[in-house]
């Protein structure tokens, strides 16, 4: 069967999430995340994602969200493109819904800051992997952006263009080695 | 095309198969390759693009072929007491499109080592005897680098000078001459000036990822275009399904699937198998007979045997001033080879190098680097993140791993590839002695960091085996000890040639594709000496 993630595939993938959820308020997170809407994700699911990423990396210490540098619209788009992605993160919304509403009696989007590190953490330690996917894909949706490359001082330099400027070999840095013995073994 | 019988079949087109091939095509003899991959298209390579990382964890560029998943790539299965993450690229120019490039080569000493150190096997061959090829190699391929380190014999100078240090190399440099150790400005398979008509390296530091612009010496920019132009003729798609033998008990040539999976048969008056240390064994084991129940050329019971993979180890320092250590060609800036030669007092027969590494851009840092610990997410991320990124100077271990009969290539009774042809399935456990290495290498690594002015040292612990595959058709004097002699020739089918990584009888302490290419050249002219042999 082809890999190739088709709406209709996304959408049935998604669909297959929530037969483990049993709280009102996750079901509702976990049914706006398949909203189809204009694109995969629906208003809501929108907001419940923006959110979760924004606790993984948050505005701070003069660096944007990762919301804010098109996060959201990001994994929206490798969802559609990668169906794995789309089921890991699915599956990861769908475990921070239900931690929410086990702990909380809440939904994740109406909880405080604090509470939603603490229900990350849970998720973390409770689910190892199902978080590093959703983390691994948060960092993806915000270093592979040029804007935040200026920020942290980044110059990419792809290979079609020129690379950057570095200093030649020196051959005075040697010196010291130089003036070592013969360090191998002769063997005939 | 018609299959008209060769002189000579190579199975494999990477840094073995493409030197055996050309040297055999400039000497006169008339050669098939056959490569299961396809040409590269360098144009699109992930590295011109914004999100070329991603190449790193998933897609059709990662070194794994069983995240790749390309149709010319076959599953690995792996299992044993450390399984390892089997890495290569089925391409022309195999594993070069996606190697380092470090071109070290072995010391005189790694061809001794029972001799000297009582383990393993001596090889047959010496460092002397392997030295022209070795040079020859090099002109070949492109290398930058600089004669004269003292931890290593005498060697020509080099094709192109060195490439350029940068903040990561001086620095880690200087922290080592602090500690009056050795280090030495890595030769890199990475041109610095234009040479053989290919544009000098651009320090764009994506190398691992494909070389757009071809200065990094991958076989299908080096040998490839010449071997072709002097009439050598290669066979893109075609997987090997198995070598096929006459009724005299030699090899008639090979049965390969086309890329529209229909067969066909390839004869030839040599067979030469260059499919790296898996893939070579794989194929060995696949072509049963009645004349060779266990495996061709397997009377020994040695094919798949003593596989070898070298034990890694990554720490990474932070420094507080920039390093920039995205910059620059990926290939290894220095090298230490303090440690190299055999100490007994360090508890631990054999030695290690320590390379000092650039790393790759911001997303592979945040994932967690080669040291896999991801920077923390939350109120801490940015900081943490200003600490790590651009401020790292890695160094590697790269330990030599002793053959051991129990690691092994096996055929997977169950998984197989697109063709329905078994998978091989790997069993491998590091020695007790690569652990002890490795200890002690992660000790002097962080001595080195710390000498260097690191003010915080990550460390990867025991990793995952992985990379240079190797030792599973050893060469050597002894039929009942090894699977091919001393110029690549089964012991018991006498036009049959195997050199790549599995020939290797020890593995040494160093990135082994400079001595794959050396042996091959070597092997090709022991090939064209015995051609009145040929029938």
């Amino acid at each position: 069967m082809s890999r190739k993630f088709t709406r209709r595939r996304f959408l049935e993938t998604t669909l297959a999430g929530p037969a483990v959820i049993g709280v009102a308020a996750e079901v509702k997170e976990a049914q706006a995340f398949k909203q189809p809407a204009s694109a995969a994700l629906g208003p809501e699911g929108r907001e419940f994602l923006r959110a979760v990423m924004d606790e993984i990396i948050p505005a701070k210490d003069g660096m944007p969200a990762a919301s804010a540098v098109g996060g959201v619209e990001y994994l929206e788009r490798v969802s559609l493109q990668e169906s794995q992605i789309g089921t890991d993160l699915q599956q990861a919304l769908d475990t921070l819904a239900r931690l929410s509403e086990s702990r909380f009696h809440a939904a994740f989007i109406s909880v405080s800051s604090a509470q939603r590190v603490e229900i990350l953490t849970a998720l973390e330690a409770q689910s190892p992997e199902v978080f590093a996917n959703l983390r691994d894909r948060v960092y993806e949706s915000y270093y592979t952006q040029p804007s935040i490359w200026k920020l942290i001082g980044y110059d990419f330099h792809p290979t079609n263009e020129s690379g950057p400027q570095m200093k030649p070999f020196d051959d005075s840095v040697l010196a010291s080695v130089r003036k070592m013995p013969k360090l191998y073994r002769e063997a005939s | 095309m018609p299959n008209e019988r060769a002189d000579v079949l190579v199975i494999g087109s990477g840094p073995a198969g493409a030197a055996v091939t050309k040297r055999l095509t400039d000497l006169g003899a008339k050669v098939v390759c056959l490569e299961q991959g396809d040409w590269m298209k360098p144009d699109q390579y992930p590295s011109t693009q914004t999100n070329w990382e991603i190449a790193l964890q998933r897609g059709p560029y990662h070194f794994s072929p069983n995240v790749r998943r390309r149709p010319e790539d076959y599953p690995v299965v792996a299992t044993g007491g450390h399984p390892p993450n089997v890495l290569m690229f089925n391409a022309v120019g195999g594993s070069s499109i996606h190697y380092t490039a470090h071109w070290p080569r072995f010391h005189p000493s790694d061809f001794r080592v029972k001799t000297l150190d009582g383990v393993a096997d001596d090889w047959p061959i010496s460092y002397r005897e392997l030295e022209p090829y070795y040079d020859q190699n090099d002109r070949e391929m492109g290398v930058a680098g600089l004669a004269g380190d003292p931890a290593n014999p005498p060697r020509a100078p080099r094709p192109t000078p060195p490439l350029p240090l940068g903040i990561l190399g001086e620095t880690i440099g200087r922290g080592f001459d602090k500690l009056g150790w050795h280090w030495w400005v890595s030769d890199n398979g990475i041109i610095s000036h234009p040479y053989d008509d290919r544009p000098g390296c651009d320090l764009h530091g994506k190398c691992m990822l494909g070389c757009p612009i071809g200065a990094k010496a991958s076989t299908d920019v080096t040998y490839w275009p010449k071997a072709l132009r002097k009439g050598a003729i290669l066979k893109t798609r075609c997987r090997v399904r198995e070598i096929t033998l006459d009724d005299q008990g030699r090899a008639r040539g090979a049965v390969y699937y086309d890329r529209e999976g229909k067969l066909h048969e390839q004869t030839a008056r040599v067979v030469v198998l260059s499919a790296n240390g898996v893939g070579t064994a794989r194929l060995l084991l696949l072509s049963k007979s009645r004349q060779f129940p266990q495996g061709l050329a397997n009377g020994s019971g040695l094919v798949g045997r003593n596989f070898m993979l070298h034990p890694f180890r990554f720490l990474e320092g932070q420094f507080d001033q920039r390093i920039d250590g995205h910059d620059g060609p990926f290939g290894i800036p220095a090298y230490s080879q303090q440690f190299y030669e055999t100490d007994s007092s360090r508890g631990f027969i054999r030695g290690y190098m320590l390379m000092l590494e650039r790393s790759f851009g911001p997303l592979h840092h945040a994932w967690g680097s080669f040291v896999g610990k991801p920077i923390p997410w939350g109120a801490s991320h940015h900081l943490e993140m200003k600490k790590r990124f651009p401020h790292v100077i890695r160094v590697t271990v790269l330990g030599e791993d002793l053959p051991v009969e129990a690691n092994r290539v096996e055929l997977d009774p169950e998984v197989k590839d697109s063709s329905g042809i078994p998978a091989p399935r790997v069993v491998y456990t590091y020695s007790q002695n690569s652990l002890r290495m490795l200890e002690h290498a992660a000790g002097t690594a962080r001595q080195g960091l710390e000498a260097a002015g690191a003010a915080e040292i990550l460390d990867s612990g025991v990793i995952q085996p992985a990379f240079h595959l190797l030792g599973t058709a050893r060469m050597g004097s002894d039929p009942k000890r090894s699977v091919v002699n001393v110029w690549h020739q089964s012991h018991e089918v006498k036009n049959l040639f195997i050199v790549d990584g599995s020939s290797f009888t020890t593995s040494a302490a160093v990135n082994p594709t400079s001595t794959i290419g050396a042996l091959a050249l070597r092997c090709a002219d022991g090939i064209w000496a015995r051609r009145q042999e040929w029938v």
